[in-house]
């Protein structure tokens, strides 16, 4: 079987579009519904019904259950029976055991994990109750034929030796969404920065975040710079970087780059390679790395609504700045040059922050600066 | 250091399935009562147990729908493959998970599957076939563009089990991509014994009935093609071998330096008295031209140690003390310094002499088995790096027993860190203190002075013989900053040592195995008196 290292020619490159055209035909889910089972076997199979109901006897999944079963769920995960010759069992029962005797290694294994216990119970979320109704007239149906890609997000990446590769969330996206639905959903702390010195005004509610000021952002994905170019001022960042290319004594390395809007493509119109990270730039040097893992036909087990994609179907855990006088809530605050507290900067979340250093009239006590900090923990 | 690849869910899957479709197939019937019989007879639906909870089981059958779908396509035959899709029903009506979790087929292997049904449709065996419709009806399929997801860091996981894939030809001793391998899989290799064996067959058959081997003029491919293919294999394979091993005794002597405090899990299986030697090359030669001389101990503390053995080599070692003391700062830096300086090389430490505020620390046999007194001065020196061993055992007392992981790892880095500064004079108190950062080690190897009335402690049992050679030397340098240490404040040490010492006895018997840093390359039977 194909190994999972990403290679860039063979199996793991793949246009999407083919991909789906190659399949197009070979699954239709939808006219199943209708027909009780053994009929549409027996329409398959092109036997009468009355074979089918026999043979559906002979091979019915009962027939997979010993007699003395009791195949109670819990009870499975949790011991190994002895009295089984399977060698899984034993190599099973004696990894439990190497559990048991170090918990390290439990919790090293634990953590290594591919599923996290969080990620099994997205999917029972397909049938979504959606805070708006679906506009009138407008089928908000996942149309079949249709391909699924799992991308995976990172968190900001810095080209630096001490910097770490960290997953974010996996979105799963269809083939006939445009590049710039993914954009959106895509959570970045820094998109939620607010400049300037708020100390003045802590009580102000409404900020203009990051993102509200610079909109401009690309994906870079197979040689190709896809611009966010839907807003008048979004600047097309990938033209310093071609002109850069374009200079003398790198265009005969690096290939010439092409350039494409986000709002126009569609995830079908790509040529992806599985596994290969590839770029989403924001904010002016805000580097995340996408990396497609799977590229699939859509199924029943997923979600059959247009308003639920993207859909975040893993989350990881993020730190969360703590306060650091109440060590409850999360900082809203970062706090430079005051001398009341114990650190330069020093985080805070809103109420202690207002407690400690401003008075009852509301005034500022001491000559510090204070920025707001994102609550959002992304 | 790598618990990952120790662990693979699916060991022993592969030859649970084989087991059964050679059952299934020497009855010689694709019927699906006899397969169901089978399949109840040896229990497969308890395939699923022990595994934790569904997160574990849903990562188990992910990668057993893999293989059991390999049994399902080309080149096994078709009684084979019949079984093959009886396998992927009953596995996928067995699983505990819910909701249930879809096959992954490709586009190759579901034209596969497809011609596989239309024969089966052809010669109108029902059961197959309604097997088949059924787990398609129940959408049991899930259509992709590659078997497993891909991510980038991800390592496939049945590759790294090979232990138990006993006829894998590939061993990748160094995570070095084998191009070869990857072309040769067993599988492959098997698929062409088969076609090479029909091929006879056929030209056999040809030749006529009498024949009793094919006819000259088909003579195209050789005979014995497939016992050439397998020696150049297996020649391919010692050649790398011979390769990584050379590049693996390099990276062994790196690799110790940097994982000196990750005694990990090999502690406990490895023998004590294994010493790594790299297997070829210009380190071999070094490692046992300087094995005998591993056992000197040049530390300086052993100068002013009053031992029961009369350990007479004072002067030697004072010339030896500057000598060390350079080394050991370069030797942080340069894994190579390992094999120019015979000083580093595993000491031996040996029956203990006296300690000034001894007592014994930890129940460790030391067995003298080279003979210059040097040796004796370097058990000495071990003891008395025991002796800040203590100190940062009380951090750890948790971590000794759990140890063979990162988590000890900062415990263990204090206690090389500290053998490294074994020629610095520290006190036993800024030692600790130290030993209980992390930082300890830039901190110590800083401190150049060394004073030492050696105490003779027991040192906890090195058990990573892995790191012997590099270890030993971070234990030679612990134990003789600790002895310095100890030696420099006998007064002040009477009460942290002693404080130290009542408490490690206590942790003796769980750390033995584990919280040393590797520092004995040859098992130390020391046997302390108390004083």
């Amino acid at each position: 079987m194909a190994t999972p290292m990403a290679s860039e020619t063979g199996e793991n490159r793949v246009n999407v579009r083919q991909f789906l055209e190659q399949w197009g035909d070979q699954i239709k889910y939808s006219n199943i519904a209708n027909d009780s089972e053994i009929e549409s076997i027996s329409a398959m199979m092109n036997v009468p019904t009355d074979t089918v109901k026999e043979v559906s006897e002979v091979c019915s999944p009962e027939t997979l259950m010993s007699s003395s079963d009791t195949l109670d769920r819990k009870v499975m995960y949790e011991t190994v029976p002895s009295d089984i010759d399977l060698t899984t069992l034993k190599n099973q029962a004696a990894e439990l055991d190497k559990r048991m005797k170090n918990p390290t290694y439990h919790n090293h294994i634990l953590r290594k994990m591919k599923y996290n216990y969080v990620d099994w119970y997205r999917y029972f979320k397909t049938e979504e109750k959606f805070s708006y109704p679906a506009p009138d007239g407008v089928d908000t149906k996942v149309r079949e034929p249709n391909v699924v890609l799992t991308v995976q997000v990172h968190k900001p990446y810095r080209n630096q030796p001490s910097s770490r590769l960290v997953m974010s969330e996996t979105y799963l996206v269809l083939g006939s969404h445009r590049l710039s639905e993914l954009r959106d959903v895509i959570r970045c702390s820094n998109d939620y920065a607010v400049s300037g010195d708020h100390s003045a005004h802590p009580d102000v509610t409404q900020f203009t975040y990051a993102k509200d000021i610079y909109k401009s952002g690309f994906f870079f994905i197979e040689g190709t710079f896809y611009n966010d170019l839907r807003y008048p001022d979004n600047r097309d960042y990938s033209q310093i970087i071609t002109e850069w290319v374009s200079q003398e004594n790198r265009w005969d390395r690096i290939g010439p780059f092409e350039k494409a809007k986000m709002e126009d493509t569609t995830f079908l119109d790509l040529d992806l390679v599985v596994g290969k990270p590839y770029f989403y730039q924001h904010q002016g040097d805000c580097e995340h790395l996408l990396i497609f893992t799977d590229i699939r036909m859509l199924h029943p087990m997923d979600p059959q609504d247009l308003r639920s994609y993207p859909y975040l179907c893993r989350e990881m855990n993020h730190k969360r700045k703590i306060c650091k006088s109440c060590m409850i809530n999360t900082a809203g605050w970062i706090i430079y040059d005051c001398p009341l507290l114990p650190s330069n900067p020093a985080f805070m979340c809103h109420r202690c922050f207002k407690a400690l250093l401003y008075d009852e009239d509301g005034n500022k006590i001491g000559n510090f600066v204070a920025y707001k900090s994102s609550e959002h923990p992304t | 250091m790598n618990f990952r690849d120790a662990y693979n869910p699916t060991r022993g899957v592969k030859e649970d399935f084989s087991k059964l479709l050679e059952t299934f197939s020497t009855r010689k019937t694709v019927r699906y009562e006899d397969f169901a019989e089978l399949w109840r007879s040896m229990k497969f639906s308890y395939l699923y147990a022990g595994r934790k909870n569904d997160r574990e089981c849903r990562e188990f059958y992910e990668e057993i729908n893999h293989i059991a779908l390999s049994f399902h396509l080309l080149p096994y035959d078709f009684q084979v493959r019949a079984g093959g899709l009886y396998i992927l029903y009953g596995l996928y009506f067995t699983q505990p998970c819910v909701p249930k979790i879809p096959i992954r087929v490709t586009h190759k292997a579901w034209k596969q599957i497809m011609d596989f049904q239309q024969s089966v449709h052809s010669q109108k065996h029902y059961d197959v076939e309604y097997v088949f419709q059924k787990l398609f009806m129940q959408h049991a399929f899930l259509f992709v563009a590659t078997p497993r997801e891909v991510y980038i860091k991800s390592k496939d996981k049945t590759q790294t089990d090979k232990v138990v894939d006993s006829d894998s030809l590939t061993k990748d001793s160094l995570n070095m991509e084998d191009s070869v391998s990857t072309v040769f899989t067993p599988d492959i290799l098997q698929q062409l014994r088969a076609i090479h064996m029909q091929y006879q067959q056929i030209k056999l058959g040809i030749a006529g009935p009498n024949a009793l081997r094919p006819d000259r003029s088909l003579d195209v491919v050789e005979d014995e093609i497939m016992h050439s293919i397998d020696n150049r294999l297996v020649q391919h394979k010692q050649r790398l071998e011979k390769i990584r091993s050379s590049q693996r005794g390099r990276q062994w002597k790196a690799k110790r330096e940097e994982h000196n405090s990750d005694d990990g899990e090999s502690s406990d299986t490895e023998d004590p008295d294994y010493t790594p030697v790299p297997k070829s090359g210009q380190a071999r030669v070094k490692a046992q031209a300087y094995a005998q001389q591993a056992r000197q101990s040049k530390a300086r503390r052993h100068r002013n140690v009053i031992t029961l053995d009369a350990c007479a080599a004072t002067p030697d070692k004072s010339l030896r003390k500057t000598k060390y003391k350079s080394k050991k700062v370069d030797e942080e830096k340069e894994e190579e310094s390992q094999l120019t300086s015979p000083t580093e090389e595993s000491s031996e430490p040996l029956p203990s002499p006296v300690e000034y505020l001894s007592m014994p620390t930890i129940d460790m046999e030391v067995t003298h088995t080279s003979g210059p007194t040097t040796e004796s001065d370097h058990s000495t020196s071990k003891d008395g790096q025991s002796k800040s061993g203590p100190p940062t055992f009380e951090n750890g007392p948790s971590t000794s027993k759990t140890s063979p992981s990162k988590s000890s790892t900062s415990f263990l880095d204090a206690e090389t860190d500290s053998s490294k500064a074994g020629t610095t004079s520290s006190k036993v108190s800024k030692s600790s203190k130290k030993a209980k950062t992390s930082r300890t080690k830039s901190v110590l190897s800083e401190s150049p002075d060394a004073k030492s009335p050696g105490k003779a402690k027991a040192t906890p049992k090195a058990k990573s013989g892995r790191l012997k050679g590099k270890g030993a030397q971070q234990k030679e340098q612990e134990k003789k900053k600790r002895r310095r240490q100890s030696g420099a404040e006998a007064g002040a040490d009477g009460a942290p040592a002693l404080k130290v010492e009542k408490s490690s006895p206590s942790k003796t018997t769980p750390s033995k195995t584990t919280t040393c840093p590797k520092k004995n390359s040859v098992p130390p039977k020391l046997v302390y008196k108390p004083v």
